[in-house]
């Protein structure tokens, strides 16, 4: 083979293989949005249907109707958007501070925001019900959110603190040389910059929120509280488990996180692993 | 707020952390030539409501869990709300249950081969995206930020249905592409390896975009001309992936098996959807072991204990990779 027939031989190898790759990754998320939209009958037949045709929008109706829908819905939702704006205010003022400041501590913060990062949640899950029960917490949602924090700080202070350092001081410093003050430099110069960074981390943290399940598993109680991870979950481990309207549901409840995460998949692939290549 | 930054010298005269320095070293002393190093109040005051935070959320449920796993701490004691001390106790019924060991090496086994698998395909998914269209690299980047961003919950769920016994598409696609009867095959209820193997299968289905994409971004970063001046020489394709390839992706490989190792050492929802360690205790790894002590048996202190080993064990494993990640001395 000449080196060009072989280069073309490559190619197509390659092609192939991503395709097949790419039938694999994207399957399961197919046959969950394929299974939501089929008739019963269609969806318990030993030879399956590959094509959702004819479709019935029926299952996602029946979710929706299903006893607290809503209120797990809202529940989710509260918990989730109070988590960020709390963490994001705190990480923010924390982040400005470490990546614009030497200050005695310092190095002492970040290494303790890097080693409790390593902390796996099913190991603080156990002290976090006894200490919630301790102050009557437990089976409530501002005690929920105030684990969630915990869940999301770290992480909210580390990219901010990246994306902070991303833009040169030097314009801030600029503007100070112009008449601004720091406060004055500070949210007309580094705000509108960092905007995008906030956005990303904001809606990073959202996700981590919105999906968690052990925290709500063990600290919500009482079933009106609980968040819409829990409820897919207990309707999943029901007998005789309804396919369609759990495929529906779940296809509801990855809906936002798509939608939010399509905004900020770049930035966030560059965030996480900021300078970690050397050329 | 207005006022908070009136007392701080002005931009000219502060050291300002430079994005050189962007490793968290301490403080040059060198550097104090003249007035600038004030008190500094500003830094103090932007970082104590993280400091509360952290303290309230974090430090305290982590005394705490110390604490717990000290203490004999039942239903009993949760409902009369008393604390009673007893030693080591708990360490010694966990070291000295046989169950312990099995959950010990399962656990490692099972994060030694997702870690392992993940970085692997994710490896060679970002070889292979260098060497596709353009048009192929976005349909395969956008697969996979749709397994990536899939909640793992529902990917858990989604997962359970296709693997199930009777009406499963997995089951159909085996016994139709004639690979075996499987048309009563059940993944999760017989053989705990079989059930670890589909949960494997998931968590790296999930895993590799991450990986794969962040080395994709890495490899795009490696000059040409390294290629270019390989080929000319006549390196095989190995050796060129030997030799230029891995060094410069080494720093970037280190992080993401650190990342992986926590990530997936704290896996608990897809574990608890798919099996809640079943069948017979069979994917019950220390994790899911600490929970169901805690909350299943309802031994507090037991499920303190056994997750204060598991905290203490993913330390040392990610010490050790931090260790040498720094001793290789590319990484900041």
């Amino acid at each position: 083979m000449t080196p060009r027939a072989r280069r073309k031989a490559g190619s197509i190898t390659a092609t192939v293989t991503a395709l097949v790759f790419f039938a694999l990754t994207a399957f399961p998320v197919y046959w969950m949005v394929a299974t939501s939209f089929k008739p019963d009958p269609d969806i318990l037949r030993i030879d399956p249907k590959f094509v959702p045709w004819p479709a019935t929008l029926a299952h996602f109706v029946d979710a929706i109707h299903k006893p607290y829908f809503w209120t797990y819905a809202r529940n989710s939702l509260v918990v989730s958007a109070a988590t960020v704006l709390l963490s994001l205010v705190v990480a923010f003022l924390a982040a400005s501070a470490v990546a614009r400041f030497r200050f005695r501590g310092r190095t002492l913060f970040l290494v303790s925001v890097i080693a409790v990062q390593m902390v796996p949640i099913t190991a603080l899950v156990i002290p976090m019900f006894i200490a919630l029960r301790q102050v009557n917490m437990l089976n409530r949602l501002p005690g929920l959110i105030a684990t969630y924090v915990a869940l999301v700080l770290p992480f909210t202070v580390w990219t901010l603190r990246g994306f902070i350092q991303g833009i040169p001081v030097e314009l801030e410093e600029a503007a100070m040389v112009d008449g601004y003050s720091r406060p004055q430099a500070f949210r007309r110069v580094l705000l509108p910059l960092i905007m995008p960074g906030l956005v990303a981390t904001a809606i990073f943290a959202f996700i981590e929120a919105w999906n968690e399940f052990l925290l709500p598993l063990v600290l919500m109680q009482d079933q009106t509280r609980y968040t819409l991870t829990v409820w897919l979950v207990s309707f999943s481990t029901n007998r005789g488990t309804d396919f369609g309207g759990l495929m529906a549901a779940s296809t509801l409840f990855t809906l936002p996180v798509v939608v939010f995460f399509l905004i900020v998949q770049r930035r966030v692939v560059s965030g996480l692993t900021a300078g970690a290549v050397k050329g | 707020m207005a006022t908070a930054g009136t007392d701080v010298p002005r931009a000219p005269s502060r050291r300002w952390r430079s994005r050189a320095t962007a490793g968290g070293s301490p403080p040059a002393t060198g550097r104090r030539r003249g007035p600038r190093r004030r008190r500094q109040v500003l830094p103090y005051g932007l970082v104590l409501p993280a400091v509360v935070l952290f303290t309230g959320v974090l430090g305290y449920p982590l005394l705490k869990v110390v604490e717990l796993s000290f203490q004999q701490y039942g239903l009993r004691e949760f409902l009369t709300r008393s604390t009673d001390w007893i030693g080591i106790q708990n360490y010694r019924y966990i070291f000295g249950s046989d169950f312990f060991w099995t959950a010990l090496v399962r656990s490692l086994l099972f994060v030694v081969a997702n870690v392992g698998l993940t970085i692997v395909v994710g490896m060679l998914v970002a070889l292979l995206m260098r060497r596709i269209s353009p048009w192929l690299r976005t349909m395969v980047s956008v697969g996979m930020v749709m397994a990536w961003v899939m909640p793992s919950v529902t990917a858990a769920i989604v997962w359970k249905w296709m693997f199930e016994t009777q009406y499963g598409v997995i089951n159909w696609i085996l016994t139709h592409t004639g690979i075996g009867n499987f048309t009563t095959t059940d993944w999760f209820g017989k053989s705990p390896l079989l059930a670890f193997s589909i949960i494997t299968l998931m968590i790296v289905w999930q895993a590799v975009p991450f990986v794969a994409l962040s080395l994709y971004a890495g490899l795009t970063q490696i000059p040409l001309e390294y290629y270019e001046a390989a080929r000319v020489d006549g390196a095989s394709a190995w050796r060129t992936f030997r030799t230029i390839t891995l060094p410069m992706l080494k720093p970037i490989l280190l992080l993401l098996t650190i990342l992986s190792t926590i990530w997936d050492f704290s896996v608990f929802n897809q574990i608890w959807v798919m099996t809640e360690g079943g069948p017979n205790k069979g994917t019950v790894t220390l994790g899911i072991w600490s929970y169901v002590e805690a909350f299943g048996v309802g031994q507090f202190g037991r499920g303190a204990a056994i997750a204060v080993v598991s905290v203490l064990l993913l330390g040392a494993i990610t010490a050790y990779l931090i260790a040498r990640m720094l001793r290789s001395g590319d990484f900041r």
